[in-house]
């Protein structure tokens, strides 16, 4: 339980700093990928609104975001056998890229 | 599959409120605690970018004070140039009737965090009002969009809802800011000698800013010659992402 508090501040905390979208999404899809559905879409929804309370965002953007993500990433693990590590590298190469570049 | 489509629904409900301004009161509420964290967030952000810089620095820093050094010689020529227009300048205005941003009430705030939106630890309880400019010295910072009765929001020249009149010299255009955080000089007709480099000011049409105040350069025109409007970058001269304080013009 403290773990997944943890995991909601941390998402907020990374949204906050990084400012990008990539490493928020991939704890939800870490989360998603070792835990169950139930806990990752949870975690999107706290997470997503404690994001848009830090940030001054329109309160549920970032949930709306997140929910999606990780339901597409369930959906996508529950269809084909795609191994949650790679999809999890991606999303932090894409923030890299996103960071570096633009 | 219940629970997302019900989160779901419940988020989409919240964006709706929100942007109606539903969630006021809740979101006033919520500020006393998360305001705090808010602002421990942004200075430890600033901090780390102030940290980073230093090494930056550190790299280049020789090159960096040969530059400052002849900056500073040439600021030296300016000053005695702007002192006399400074004059000048005040002589005009008491002509004009028009009252310098130096003798406007201005409240001090403190940034809580700049995402989508800056957010401002003012609010309604000291008398910040939708529709009110802010500024960082004579820079437009934006204007307030939203107010709680602790906290303000206040949109940004990058946000891409962002419409500001502005003027280069004589010439008019708008000022508004694009989906990836720049911002572009656009509906100035063609052929009226913006170049790159110049000033744009706030108009003050509309009243729905302040008139005078620096948005921006001019930087590198994004229009054909075949256009009917010249449209160009604005370079901006301030990281909104790393303000600390900024003022409210309360009248």
């Amino acid at each position: 339980m403290i773990g997944y508090a943890l995991a909601i501040i941390g998402l907020a905390f990374l949204q906050t700093f990084v400012a990008g979208w990539s490493l928020p999404v991939g704890l939800v899809l870490w989360v998603a990928g070792r835990q169950n559905a139930r806990q990752a879409y949870w975690l999107a929804f706290g997470g997503g609104i404690l994001t848009d309370l830090l940030t001054g965002r329109i309160v549920g953007m970032s949930a709306v975001f997140f929910l999606v993500a990780a339901g597409l990433v369930l959906a996508i693990k529950s269809r084909f056998e795609v191994n949650w590590r790679w999809l999890l590298a991606i999303f932090l190469l894409c923030e890299i890229v996103s960071y570096r570049f633009f | 599959m219940r629970i997302f489509l019900a989160l779901l629904a419940l988020s989409v409900a919240l964006v709706i409120l929100d942007s109606r301004g539903v969630l006021l009161p809740a979101k006033s509420a919520v500020a006393l605690v998360t305001a705090p964290i808010e602002y421990s967030l942004y200075q430890a952000k600033l901090g780390v970018f102030d940290w980073l810089s230093f090494f930056k620095f550190w790299r280049s820093g020789e090159a960096r004070i040969k530059n400052l050094e002849q900056r500073n010689l040439e600021l030296l020529t300016f000053e005695k140039q702007a002192k006399v227009l400074e004059e000048e300048n005040s002589q005009l205005r008491g002509q004009l009737g028009v009252r310098s941003l130096a003798a406007k009430k201005l409240l001090p705030a403190t940034v809580l965090g700049v995402g989508q939106t800056m957010e401002l630890a003012v609010g309604s309880r000291d008398d910040v009002r939708v529709g009110m400019t802010v500024v960082s010295l004579d820079n437009l910072v934006g204007r307030v969009t939203q107010v709680t009765a602790t906290t303000s929001f206040v949109q940004l020249p990058t946000d891409s809802g962002a419409k500001i009149p502005v003027k280069v010299g004589r010439v008019s255009g708008l000022a508004m800011g694009q989906f990836d955080a720049s911002v572009v000089l656009d509906r100035v007709a063609q052929n009226e000698g913006i170049n790159t480099g110049d000033i744009v000011l706030t108009s003050g049409e509309g009243s729905s800013y302040v008139p005078n105040l620096i948005v921006g350069k001019v930087g590198k025109s994004e229009s054909a010659k075949t256009d009917i409007f010249s449209r160009f970058q604005i370079e901006l001269p301030v990281d909104y992402g790393r303000l600390s304080t900024v003022f409210v013009i309360l009248d």
